[in-house]
């Protein structure tokens, strides 16, 4: 009783090391984040850019800045922030892509009209261990509320309110001139790479 | 002797089915931004109403709060359990999401950390929750308190404005076109060189 009892302990916690072992061997490649580390990573890194960051951003010319707009190309054509690259949130995956989001030096800022499709997009990229991913908070919703339609503080506010406040005329007129005229002009450039065939060279002389 | 095997087994496999669960996601990246766009999971205001007004499909219902204790304890929805956002991963929490006898009801802070959770648990491939959108203040003053015409429409991922007719409004006398900066540093451009344009005689 007493040895077999010993055995089968002994038996059993072997038995539980090597599931234990199998199953981290069995990893898949494309988990390079595990979900437990994930939950840290998330609640750990700071995420959200506000609406008047990115504003500043823009303003000021920021080379390092990359936007995406994550909404369908539908929604993109209406309208987008200046500069903006469309990668609907379905396709983010896709190989082409990666070029644009998995880099160390730039500053990539996720939008849509909310924080909803930025929120998912982040955390798949987290997945993809992509550094320097931002969220802009609000998504459009509030980039209308705060930046292209600011509203006056109380007269009772504090002094920081009413700089923000001219601080946001300022970036109203900015944004609200103008990018709808230069709209089409930016997205051409904006768009991805596309292999050109080559122009066969004008002909012409004498032979 | 066949009881301590059989406590032991049911403990080992116990103990390896909650961490197996955490251990590994079931959808892929690819798959996992496929079904990002869905809102499947999203709990309907109406629905929402109903269960907290009628109190009588509440034993199949389970709310979880994402937010801090402090927080929790200054008002949460009644039943609710806190399990705050960073200790989802925790291995006697994760049991609470993996059990399978109540649907789960999940809030937060703020409609992203919602997502955030939810978001996490579908790719996870968990599948009996539910989150909210928006945050503890606004159910609580849109859903609890009174519930109106708006709450049943909350949905902040429509777009609320038509944005390129606020643009066109707000844009004013200044219309030039100076802002088509070059957002085109963005992308590699990879070109193929052009050939010379031949001609003349040689």
């Amino acid at each position: 009783m007493n040895k077999s009892s010993i055995l089968l302990v002994v038996l059993l916690v072997i038995g539980a090391f090597g599931t234990f072992i199998i199953d981290t061997t069995q990893r898949e490649p494309f988990d390079k984040v595990q979900p437990c580390d994930l939950i840290d990573i998330i609640a750990q890194t700071n995420k959200f850019v506000t609406t008047d960051e990115l504003a500043r951003k823009i303003m000021s010319d920021d080379p390092t800045l990359t936007i995406i707009d994550l909404r369908s190309k539908t929604e993109y054509d209406k309208y987008s922030l200046s500069g903006a690259i469309n990668i609907p949130l379905e396709n983010l995956s896709e190989e082409k892509y990666e070029d644009v989001l998995n880099q160390d030096v730039r500053t990539v800022i996720f939008y849509s009209n909310s924080s909803d499709l930025a929120v998912k997009a982040w955390m798949l990229t987290s997945r993809l261990t992509y550094k320097n991913i931002f969220i802009l908070q609000g998504g459009l919703n509030r980039w209308v509320e705060t930046i292209l339609k600011p509203k006056p503080p109380k007269e009772t506010a504090l002094r920081t309110e009413f700089e923000m406040y001219s601080f946001r005329r300022a970036a109203s007129s900015y944004f609200g001139g103008g990018s709808t005229v230069g709209e089409t002009t930016i997205k051409k450039k904006v768009a991805l790479p596309i292999k050109r065939k080559k122009k066969s060279a004008a002909g012409g002389g004498c032979d | 002797m066949k009881k301590y095997f059989i406590i032991l087994i049911i403990s080992i496999v116990a103990f390896t089915s909650c961490t197996k669960e955490q251990r590994r996601f079931k959808l892929t990246v690819e798959e996992a931004s496929k079904q990002a766009s869905e809102q499947a999971y999203v709990i309907s205001p109406q629905l929402l109403a109903d269960i907290l007004y009628s109190g009588s499909e509440l034993s199949s219902y389970k709310f979880i709060d994402l937010r801090n204790p402090s927080k929790f304890e200054n008002g949460h929805i009644e039943g609710a359990i806190n399990i705050p956002f960073r200790t989802m991963n925790k291995n006697n929490n994760c049991k609470t999401f993996i059990s399978q006898d109540r649907v789960n009801i999940i809030y937060g802070e703020s409609t992203e950390q919602a997502i955030f959770a939810g978001f996490f648990l579908q790719q996870l491939g968990i599948k009996n929750y539910f989150i909210i959108l928006g945050n503890y203040d606004f159910i609580k003053n849109n859903i609890i308190e009174h519930y109106n015409i708006y709450s049943a429409q909350y949905n902040p991922e429509i777009a609320q404005y038509d944005y390129a007719k606020i643009v066109s409004e707000t844009s004013g006398a200044r219309n030039y076109s100076a802002k088509s900066k070059k957002p085109s540093s963005a992308v590699t451009f990879k070109r193929k060189k052009k050939a010379a344009a031949g001609g003349g005689c040689d």
